[in-house]
């Protein structure tokens, strides 16, 4: 479904990716982990079109979206819930989810049912359906994070890209959060997971891969890169 | 590197009148380095400040009047309009900041253009008051300069100085104005309104005696001298501000006014500072242009001579000297070169010229941005075949201004500096660096200040009485107590949306609570404002990481070092030792307290480069820097990795140990719950629980409303 590779991309003269190559099968969840700085953002970044990568391929469905701009790639179907949640603050929490699906209002992307979407979308997040009409920028950090990932679903797309959804969240709140990962998994939605928490990403991931300075360090079935001792001691931490 | 060039520049300066022997080119090289005073000074404002002002001609022209005043009522030459012009109109910009206490962004711009318009009505229309009259005017500059004595109070030494001076003059005037030799109504002309001032260019030193030359060329060329002097001047001071911790201010409120107010630096009084100065270099500009036109009418500081200002700074390039002083070249060659026909074609082509190898180069760095590139070269190209076919080039001037113009901003958005810097940066980075380069020594005995407290360990530092804040219906706050112990670190838990950055706001004066008090070391804060409550020796973090982006990360911790310095505002801007001493000392700290946060490795890299998780302990740093008795920090732990949060555990441990209270907002339990002394527990804008970390665990409401089942998983 999606395919990275040798991936090089940065800002400016500053290299942050240097030659990554990461496989996200259709159906399945991908978890990129690593430390601060490594580059896990950038990447999302990069596939989703918010930067140019220098060289390297990124293919989404054999299709080379490299170097596209960012809104070309969304009409390919690539969704972004971006880092710090982006919901647009002064409107209201449907018009935010009707902006996630623009490209398919416009027929830029096949149509479908919006309407019931948007109900799929208020079931999955009970919260979203009692706020509906309130200004997306009066919600709390939790329900913000809720909106950002069902305005990226409401694309219908074929590829979601996660970063780090749990962030800045009360902890009941990232347990609801992992808990609606779970179910999109469920639902066989192919989806590219960045997350501080790594020992919980790496319990809903099929695959995980942990980045390093810009460089993919290991990578394996998410369960044993989780019982990997050098991976343990680095990333997971003696709290989680 | 810079020495070097700097030096070559002067030199060339001093060279110029013995190269250009022209009396066409000669005055028209003054009138570059004189519109290069008032732009650098603009620089200020809309690089560093980042407002807009479409003011600065009326200022100009207000410097102009002066010295034009000055002549025509008592005869008063060059060298007293000099610094009566300058105070005169930094007194001028000083009134056109008072609005942007209220207002900012293109609302600002808009007053100043009300400004702009104002002052020019009023140079035309002053020509027939009566000595009656005077009593108003004198009242208005009386009533002003008195405003200026008050704002110079809250805001700087030298407004405050300078608004004395406008109410000696008043009274003075108004005295004069009702003296017993003076009948009483006669029709007074102070400015003769469209009808312009004549003056006549001073003879400094008559040479005529030593060497062969005519009048004409000798006060040309000692013209040419004054102003390249005030030039250099000018760039020396400018200089000197934006290396001090008067510049870092300007772009910190540019980049983040909550996070300025919230180190001390308050936002309002640098920018009425920002204009003060900015003001200052355009009466400068404008005496100077008074004596070398020997002629001034309203027209010259209309509305279009603003908007040519501004041109100058964005196609010459913001923030960098160099900029402004090739922005005022193009303008003022600009005209003469569309007036030529041959000049237009040569200037074409070279332009051709330098943008096919602009664009080779651009190629060859970057081969993705092949089509723009060759548009701009086609564009650059076109241009000069286009003048070839010219005939009449009268008929098209405007045209080919205005395309111009939209190519510069469009193709150059950092002007013309900013390209050159660009292609430089692989050639020479040194010599184009963005930022000056900090080295100091890190030292971990300067890490701390010294923190005076009269409140004993464990006593109240934080008293919060029944605060209430209410947004409309919403109550984010419902009367909550807090009692913070100095001390202690004190955690604030709860579900997003609780109220917990809300009490961050009510605390630093970012809201003022609805209803309750908010006592500090046994003193009322409530209703103060941020910067006040800063100085007080509060500083925080924000949950939204708030950085000044286009600072470097050791600059970002100077301006929290903001409150350390002594150095008055002339202090700094002639560089005396004492600034320099302070500076060098601030440096040290500012590398100790990025070493102890474990960033002194990023020192000169701008915050905007920095991942998510070092930008928050760059916040904690900055924080650091204000030695502040209470520290609040706003989810620290979010956005970083479990090996990051153990560095954070063990940097918040050392930050009490050294005496400083912490008030810690954090949703990763295991931070709060291994560091906290004690713990409020916040629901809907309640407190629920309270109490050691252990209890708080175990409560059931807790649990209920926050913990949720796994609370002990993370």
């Amino acid at each position: 479904m999606l395919e990275i590779k040798n991936l090089v991309a940065g800002y400016g003269k500053v290299r942050v990716l240097q030659a990554i190559s990461i496989s996200v099968p259709k159906g399945q969840l991908v978890t990129l982990i690593g430390s601060n700085g490594a580059g896990k953002t950038t990447t999302l970044r990069a596939v989703s079109g918010m930067i140019q990568p220098e060289s390297g391929e990124i293919l989404l469905n054999g299709v080379n979206i490299a170097g596209k701009a960012a809104h070309d790639i969304t009409r390919l179907g690539m969704a972004h819930s971006p880092e710090g949640r982006r919901v647009f603050g002064t409107l209201s929490v449907t018009d935010n989810l009707l902006l996630g699906a623009f490209p398919r209002l416009t027929n830029m992307r096949p149509k479908g049912d919006v309407d019931a979407d948007m109900g799929r979308m208020f079931e999955l997040f009970p919260r979203l359906k009692e706020r509906r009409e309130q200004l997306a920028g009066t919600l709390s950090g939790g329900e913000q994070q809720m909106l950002a990932m069902a305005r990226a679903l409401m694309l219908n797309p074929e590829v979601l890209l996660l970063d780090e959804p749990s962030m800045g969240l009360a902890p009941k709140l990232v347990e609801e959060v992992f808990a609606t990962i779970r179910r999109l998994k469920a639902q066989k939605t192919t989806m590219l997971l960045v997350e501080q928490f790594a020992a919980a990403a790496l319990d809903v991931a099929d695959v995980g891969y942990v980045m390093e300075n810009g460089r993919i360090s290991s990578s394996g079935p998410a369960e044993k890169l989780k019982n990997d001792p050098a991976v343990r001691a680095a990333y997971l931490g003696s709290g989680s | 590197m810079k020495v070097a060039l700097n030096s070559l520049g002067l030199i060339a300066l001093a060279a110029l009148p013995f190269v250009i022997t022209s009396s066409y080119y000669l005055p028209l090289i003054t009138t570059i380095i004189i519109y290069s005073i008032l732009v650098l000074g603009l620089d200020i404002v809309f690089g560093y400040t980042g407002e807009v002002s479409i003011g600065h001609a009326a200022l100009f022209g207000v410097g102009a009047y002066t010295a034009g005043m000055m002549w025509m009522h008592f005869g008063l030459g060059f060298w007293w309009a000099l610094p009566a012009a300058v105070v005169v109109t930094a007194l001028f910009g000083a009134l056109l900041a008072l609005p942007a206490l209220s207002v900012t962004g293109p609302y600002l711009a808009m007053v100043t253009l009300a400004f702009g318009t104002i002052v020019i009505t009023l140079i035309n229309e002053m020509t027939e008051i009566s000595i009656g009259a005077w009593w108003p005017t004198g009242l208005a500059v009386l009533v002003t300069g008195i405003a200026a004595v008050v704002l110079g109070m809250k805001t700087t030494r030298a407004i405050q100085i300078a608004g004395t001076l406008a109410v000696a003059v008043a009274m003075a005037g108004m005295v004069w104005a009702i003296g017993p030799s003076k009948p009483l109504f006669t029709h007074f002309n102070l400015t003769n309104g469209p009808l312009g001032i004549e003056l006549k260019t001073p003879i400094f030193i008559d040479v005529r005696d030593w060497i062969d030359i005519s009048l004409k060329r000798m006060k040309e060329v000692e013209y040419y001298y004054i102003s390249a002097i005030a030039l250099v001047f000018t760039v020396m001071i400018i200089n000197r501000l934006i290396g001090s911790r008067y510049g870092r201010a300007f772009e910190a409120l540019r980049d983040s006014p909550i996070a300025s107010d919230c180190m001390g630096v308050s936002v309002y009084r640098h920018k009425v500072l920002a204009f003060v100065v900015s003001a200052g270099f355009a009466g400068l500009a404008g005496v100077l242009y008074a004596y070398f036109r020997q002629y001034i009418a309203p027209e010259a500081f209309g509305f279009s001579q603003s908007i040519e200002f501004l041109l100058a700074v964005a196609m010459g390039g913001r923030k960098s000297r160099l900029g402004p002083i090739i922005g005022s070249a193009i303008i003022v060659f600009l005209p003469n070169v569309l007036s030529d026909l041959q000049l237009f074609r040569f200037t074409a082509g070279a332009i051709a010229a330098v943008a096919i190898i602009a664009g080779a180069v651009a190629y060859r760095r970057d081969n993705t941005q092949g089509a723009s590139i060759l548009t701009m070269v086609v564009l650059c190209v076109s241009l000069f075949v286009f003048s070839l076919f010219l005939e009449r080039i009268v008929d098209w001037k405007l045209t080919i201004y205005g395309l111009m113009i939209l190519f510069v901003v469009y193709y150059l958005p950092d002007g013309i500096m900013g390209f050159v810097k660009q292609v430089l940066s692989s050639v020479a980075p040194s010599v184009v660096a963005k930022h000056e380069t900090i080295t100091a020594e890190a030292d971990q005995s300067k890490v701390w200040g010294a923190i005076a407290s009269d409140v004993p360990i464990g006593a109240t530092l934080l008293d919060g009485r029944q605060v209430l804040m209410q947004f409309g219906g919403l109550k984010a706050l419902n009367l909550v107590d807090l009692d913070i112990k100095r001390g202690t670190i004190h955690g604030l838990i709860g579900p997003n949306g609780s109220g917990k950055s809300t009490m961050m706001n009510c605390l630093t004066g970012i809201y003022v609570p609805t209803a309750g008090e908010v006592m500090f070391e046994g003193k009322s804060i409530t209703g103060k404002n941020s910067p006040e409550i800063a100085d007080a020796g509060i500083a925080r973090t924000f949950q939204n990481v708030q950085l000044f982006v286009e600072l470097t990360c050791i600059e970002n911790v100077m301006v929290g070092l903001h409150h350390s310095y002594t150095s008055g505002f002339f202090t700094t801007a002639f560089g005396l030792p004492k600034a320099r001493r302070e500076e060098r000392a601030a440096r040290e700290r500012a590398m100790s307290i990025l070493q102890f946060v474990g960033l002194d490795k990023l020192a000169n890299e701008e915050a905007k480069n920095l991942p998510y998780g070092k930008m928050r302990l760059l916040e904690i740093g900055r924080a650091l820097a204000l030695d502040p008795k209470l520290l609040l920090l706003d989810e620290p732990a979010a956005g970083l990795t479990a090996p990051d949060i153990k560095e954070l555990i063990e940097i918040i441990r050392k930050i009490k140990a050294h005496g400083i209270t912490v008030i810690l907002i954090e949703h990763h339990m295991d931070v709060v719950m291994s560091i906290s002394d004690t713990v409020t527990v916040l629901d809907f804008g309640q407190k629920i629980a309270e109490g050691k970390p252990a209890e708080v665990q175990a409560n059931p409401r807790v649990i209920e409303a926050y913990l949720g089942g796994s609370a002990t998983a993370h």
